[in-house]
């Protein structure tokens, strides 16, 4: 029992992560639910939120440090324990061996250790909720000095804050172990015939989002380490002269706050694209399996993965764009940020190119891969607004931001999961999910989100200002009211659509129907091995590489599709 | 099937609610209406290739089933080629036509005759000081300031360049004139936005950061905080009212008047 | 069949090891940046002097490298060891407090983040003591001589940043 707990198979550890994942997606999604009802009900009595929070709700009604608590926690396990963690940690340790041709990882204890240092962050970052004063407030980028000067800018700065840092610094650690691993797997472990070239794209997509991650959690690791000791150790890296918090006049001198802005960004805006490559990959090989089409233009999305990647590190000024940054640096920033769509554009438009001409199967993990290129769209193309710096002098901060980025790194990527669980499942678990329900609640999910972030687009542009825990001191956002009624009950729908996804999960581990090898006529490797594989994956088996990844419908075959695996030479 | 239709329906009203009205509030600055300009432009640029992505979705969806063989092809360099340079000169081409409108903000100076005040953001309340009539401020000194007492600046009641400094809560101007503000922090980051003119810039303790603009009708406009301050970010409130030049005069000489009288 | 009994390609550690270095050198970059960014803000940058101790413990990782070169595991563990008990040393006799200043605290920082990763590979040297695998040799020089290389740019960064 311990040894399967403990496992260093990665297949274990890739539902681990899974699960893990999981779990803190209803624990987020849970929190938004909240958020969303009490911007719509700030005066209602809610009991639950007594029963859950019986100081910060006392009465069943939210106090404002409780909203932006519960705001901060969103964010933070959405974009660390879940996006982070679910596509790559997740999807990416079970498949990346298998679909090179490896038994496991290149070094299968550090990835255990991996996932038990991320569980252990999880933890703490959840044990924030019980620390004295509660979970910090300051969002989920932890701007200082309303993060570096402890509980006097507000509850939750004190020792939630501290345990916010060192979740996030475990977090960082292990995504740095992950990282060492995925790319040395790659490189190093890769069958006979699997040239780079006839790598999927998923592999690609790991492999690429491992190195941003490597250099990405490495500053993220230095600016925690830095926040740290402006609040414990009287440091000031970040902390500047002058300071009169809540009456108190503080000894720091020479800091700035926006040291720890260029820092947490240079994570963060790549951090965005750790997100979302991961999907770009799974959704391409299922657009390209499910339109009986090779993907189009191959190349191209693996330099459009690469320029992402690298020009990803260059853009992180464009967040602070109305910071005080000199301008002449948010002009530069800019002219990058607007680059950097050009390969995102590349995508949409070759996944396009994939279906154009092909004979399409409406599976459920199809239909998430469809809608994944519609959000990635809408989300995407705002971003040519937000890339100005003269458009972001009104809509910083705004409720457009939260329209654009949950469309392009939240919906986009969970989407791509969904899509991932849909099409992964029966290799990962050996029985079917069933595809009615799945599309019901693909097409529940598919309007209701589009219902919750477009109006936030249109309140973003009449002004609404992000992170406010209601909106009854402004007279222009009275105005406004109708617009979140309709984003509050559009993300109530959305969320109950979610318990379908769970009954159907949980049923169909147990009763779902019996899996073939190959359900989808797939071609890469993880499809030519039983479902669920065995320990090693290929039973001992040499597995050679004889053909691409995407050989569908060639001319002159009888059948539509050809299997990477092969015997005889590669 | 289904999802085609359903993505150009949605698609359909995401457009109609982007035009449905101007989401906007009225523009009161020159800056204001070249920025909505330059909006309506990357909003007609943004949403051709927005309902064009959709459409095409669309379409490929509809004729999921029209063959019985896929046709195959593995890209086309040339199309390839054709809509990367495409995209690429779309997005900078907005950036570069953007960009003065950007500059005239940052990069701009203010005109002889411009107005100086003061901006002071702290833990939820903003305050506002100007110079009076000798144009200097009281230096400051941390230890004296005392908000209960009016001094939220910390002005030091020993210099006397600080006895015609007048301190609102909030900010006044005259109309048509250049307004140079200077925003000042003391606790955490705040935000300095106005919606009516377009503006926003971040308040940093440690730094001080100018604003320029010049607003042209009269009115009073909300200031709503915009950068996460701590549990009352919401109610972090005031407002501009901008005044006709000649109202603007009579209510700095009735605030002087009250000054000397105290 | 156990996973960690699986016979892998030796030069697998090493680029993992090669690996574990990116990461390494990004999170000395990321601090070196800071600390160049923080001194251009200039105003409070006051001047420290380095402890003497630290030349002596440079000599002392050079020769901790010469011996993972030759492959004497305990004697380089050992020389790591002396190091680190080395940079204790210079932490004590440091004259400034952490929060007295940023180039004191860049001191402690720099040095510290160091020497936890000089403690962790001391730590692989002595698993490494009595057998080494195919593989671990490689990893260690890798490993080592980037902690070696790291203290190089530490020690200039310090001495850049001593006033």
């Amino acid at each position: 029992m311990l040894g399967r707990i403990f496992s260093t198979d990665h297949k274990v550890i890739g539902k681990q992560y899974y699960f893990l994942g999981l779990a803190s997606v209803l624990i987020g999604l849970a929190l938004s639910v909240f958020m969303r009802l009490h911007l719509i009900y700030p005066d209602q009595k809610v009991k639950l939120f007594e029963w859950l929070w019986p100081v910060g709700a006392a009465g069943g009604i939210m106090t404002p440090e409780l909203y932006l608590s519960i705001m901060t926690m969103h964010g933070t396990l959405m974009v660390f324990f879940v996006l982070t963690t679910v596509p790559q940690g997740g999807f990416g340790n079970y498949f990346l061996p298998i679909q090179i041709g490896a038994s496991d990882m290149a070094f299968p204890r550090l990835n255990a250790l991996s996932f038990w240092i991320t569980l252990t962050a999880l933890l703490v970052l959840l044990g924030a909720f019980f620390a004295p004063g509660g979970a910090p407030l300051g969002g989920w980028t932890a701007y200082p000095p309303l993060s570096a000067v402890g509980q006097i800018a507000g509850p939750g700065q004190g020792d939630g804050m501290d345990m916010w840092i060192l979740s996030v610094a475990l977090f960082s650690i292990a995504s740095l172990l992950t990282s060492i691993n995925f790319i040395a797997t790659v490189i190093e472990l890769r069958v006979p015939g699997m040239t780079l070239d006839r790598m999927p794209l998923t592999v690609w997509a790991w492999f690429t989002t491992a190195i941003i991650s490597l250099l990405a959690f490495a500053v993220l690791l230095a600016a925690g380490l830095l926040l740290l000791l402006d609040r414990w150790g009287g440091t000031s890296f970040f902390l500047p002269a002058g300071l009169v918090v809540s009456d108190r006049a503080l000894n720091h001198s020479g800091g700035s706050p926006l040291l720890w802005q260029h820092l947490f960004w240079f994570f963060g805006h790549p951090e965005v694209y750790i997100a979302i490559l991961p999907g770009m990959g799974l959704v391409s090989t299922i657009l390209s399996v499910n339109a009986r089409r090779p993907v189009f233009g191959y190349k191209a999305m693996v330099g459009a993965m690469l320029t992402i990647a690298f020009l990803g590190f260059a853009v992180w000024g464009h967040h602070m764009f109305i910071s005080g940054m000199s301008p002449y640096s948010a002009i530069a920033f800019s002219v990058l940020t607007l680059t950097v769509g050009v390969p995102s554009a590349i995508k949409t438009f070759n996944w396009l190119g994939t279906l154009w001409g092909g004979r399409l199967r409406l599976n459920v993990a199809m239909l998430f891969a469809l809608g994944f290129v519609s959000v990635f769209v809408a989300g995407g193309i705002t971003g040519v607004f937000l890339g100005q710096p003269a458009m972001d002098l009104y809509l910083h901060d705004t409720y457009f931001v939260v329209g654009h980025f949950h469309l392009i790194m939240g919906v986009a990527a969970v989407f791509a999961m969904f899509a991932g669980t849909y099409y992964w499942f029966p290799k990962m678990f050996g029985r079917m999910m069933n595809e009615t329900l799945g599309k019901i609640h693909f097409y529940i999910t598919f309007l209701g989100v589009y219902g919750i972030f477009v109006p936030m687009h249109v309140a973003g542009l009449a002004g609404n200002p992000r992170r406010y825990p209601d909106f009854k001191e402004f007279e222009f956002l009275s105005d406004l009211t109708w617009i979140h009624t309709f984003i509050s009950h559009s993300s109530f729908t959305v969320a109950a659509a979610q318990l379908l996804f769970l009954f159907n999960l949980f049923w169909s581990l147990w009763r779902g129907a019996r899996a073939s090898v190959n359900p989808w006529e797939a071609t890469t490797l993880e499809w030519s091995v039983p479902s669920p594989p065995p320990h090693d994956n290929f039973g001992g088996a040499a597995v050679t590489v004889v053909r691409g990844a995407y050989e569908f419908s060639v001319p002159g075959r009888e059948s539509d599709f050809a299997m990477q695996a092969g015997e005889g030479t590669p | 099937m289904l999802l085609g239709i359903l993505i150009w329906a949605v698609a359909a009203i995401t457009a109609a609610l982007f035009l449905a009205r101007s989401w906007f509030p009225a523009a009161i600055s020159e800056h204001a209406r070249a920025f909505d300009t330059q909006f309506h432009l990357t909003l007609a640029m943004t949403g051709a290739m927005f309902l064009l992505a959709q459409l095409l979705l669309g379409i490929a969806i509809l004729r999921a089933r029209r063959r019985t063989k896929a046709e195959y092809s593995e890209g086309n360099t040339r199309w390839e080629i054709a809509w990367t340079l495409a995209t690429a000169a779309l997005f900078l081409g907005a950036m570069a036509w953007s960009t003065p409108v950007f500059t005239a903000v940052h990069l701009g100076r203010p005109r002889p005759g411009a107005l100086r005040v003061e901006a002071l953001a702290k833990q939820f309340s903003w305050n506002f000081r100007y110079p009076g009539p000798d144009g200097r401020y009281a230096r400051l000194d941390l230890k004296q300031i005392n908000d209960a007492g009016g001094n939220p600046f910390g002005a030091d009641e020993r210099d006397s360049a600080g006895k015609d400094d007048i301190v609102t809560a909030a900010l006044r101007i005259p109309a048509g004139r250049d307004v140079e503000l200077i925003l000042r922090g003391r606790d955490v980051i705040h935000n300095f936005f106005v919606r009516e003119l377009r503006l926003k810039q971040d308040v940093v303790p440690g730094m001080l950061i100018p604003l320029r603009f010049r607003a042209d009708v009269p009115g009073t406009y909300e200031v709503a905080c915009s950068e996460l301050c701590g549990l009352g970010h919401h109610l972090m409130r005031t407002v501009v009212i901008v005044m006709p030049p000649g109202e603007f005069a009579a209510w700095e000489r009735d605030a002087q008047a009250q000054l000397r009288q105290e | 069949m156990s996973a960690t009994a699986r016979t892998l390609p030796a030069r697998v550690a090493a680029t993992g090891a090669m690996l574990a270095s990116g990461a390494m050198v990004t999170l000395f970059s990321a601090l070196a940046s800071a600390l160049v960014i923080r001194r251009g803000l200039g105003g409070d940058w006051t001047a420290v002097a380095l402890p003497d101790v630290v030349w002596l413990n440079t000599a002392v990782l050079a020769a901790s490298g010469v011996a993972v070169e030759k492959r004497r595991w305990g004697a380089a563990a050992l020389l790591g060891t002396v190091f680190l008990a080395g940079q204790a040393t210079a932490w004590r006799s440091f004259t400034a407090d952490l929060a007295s200043g940023p180039a004191a605290a860049f001191f402690y920082v720099l040095t510290g983040v160091h020497g936890v990763h000089v403690l962790g590979g001391v730590a692989a040297l002595l698993v490494n003591w009595k057998r080494a695998a195919p593989g671990s040799v490689a990893a260690m020089r890798i490993y080592w001589h980037t902690l070696g290389g790291l203290w190089m740019v530490v020690l200039c960064l310090l001495l850049w940043a001593r006033g």
